[in-house]
């Protein structure tokens, strides 16, 4: 089973879940207060792979073409809940696009309130963290 | 009298959905004078600048957007109308300077998330549009807001065009 029953399309925004763990965000994320849709995502995924025991989850944004502050936040958000909740052992892994700027440069900050739960990979397969 | 290449001037609607390809045409106009991760940047530059416009600035009232080169230094600049009793363009000036309070724009941007990461609630503001701009996008960033009713921001790229397209 999936993370997400269907698609979810927003604007420019598409997230689909091709496996059991896995998130793929495609296209701009670009929306005025996305947290209001998808930190109750990001909940239900958590509470998914807290359930279910998952050891990892993939958010593979190598198809993200752009995100905004507001992305962001939930970004920052999925950590928080990740490393606050004694219940989760999985691991969340990015999926980045080393070709976007905004991913290359930004995205290893995250590193930071990830730690050990968060590993950042480019999606040729080398990881940085 | 400093040379420069070029110099786009729009009035975009106030209307969200517009930025995304006015993102679109700045990343087209930079790829004329440079590669792609300049294009990125000061793309991102001028969506976040726009955004910031359209959340706090006058609702019907059209932004201004300039993209222009000033000896190989790009500049983006956006002007919009604002409500006299707004208390954005204060909020604006205090993250200005926030930001400039850092050695490296890096050292604002952690700080920056890691406030963020601290917020109970995602949906708070947290100024990261502006620090972004700085870190992620190369700029300085500055802004007017000594006229009543009118904010003005500018960003201007700490890396120089190289001069020719790539």
């Amino acid at each position: 089973m999936t993370l997400l029953p269907r698609p979810i399309v927003r604007s420019a925004l598409r997230v689909v879940s091709p496996g059991v763990a896995t998130l793929v965000l495609e296209g701009v994320f670009r929306e005025p207060n996305a947290e209001e849709w998808f930190c109750p995502l990001v909940d239900d995924v958590h509470r998914r792979a807290v359930t279910e025991d998952y050891p990892e989850v993939v958010l593979d944004l190598s198809k993200l073409e752009y995100a905004n502050a507001s992305a962001w936040k939930c970004f920052v958000y999925w950590l928080r809940k990740l490393r606050a909740d004694e219940r989760a052992h999985y691991n969340l892994r990015i999926r980045t696009n080393q070709r976007h700027r905004w991913q290359r440069i930004g995205m290893p900050s995250l590193i930071v309130f990830g730690q050990d739960r968060l590993v950042i990979e480019d999606h040729a397969g080398g990881e940085q963290h | 009298m400093s040379a420069g290449r070029f110099k786009l001037e729009l009035w975009v609607p106030p209307v969200w959905e517009r930025i995304d390809a006015v993102r679109g045409a700045v990343s087209s106009l930079i790829a004329t004078y440079a590669g792609h991760d300049l294009c990125e940047a000061l793309a991102m530059v001028s969506a976040e600048l726009l955004e910031n416009a359209v959340k706090y600035g006058a609702p019907n009232e059209p932004l201004e957007l300039v993209v222009k080169d000033d000896d190989s230094i790009v500049e983006i600049c956006v002007t919009n109308s604002i409500s006299p009793a707004s208390l954005h363009p204060k909020a604006l000036v205090e993250r200005i300077a926030w930001v400039k309070r850092f050695d490296e724009p890096l050292s604002a941007y952690t700080s920056a998330l890691e406030r963020m990461y601290s917020l109970e609630r995602a949906t708070e503001e947290n100024g990261l549009g502006i620090v972004r701009i700085c870190y992620e996008g190369g700029c300085d960033v500055e802004c007017d807001v000594s006229t009543p009713g009118r904010v003005r921001v500018w960003a201007r790229s700490r890396t120089r065009l190289t001069g020719s397209p790539p």
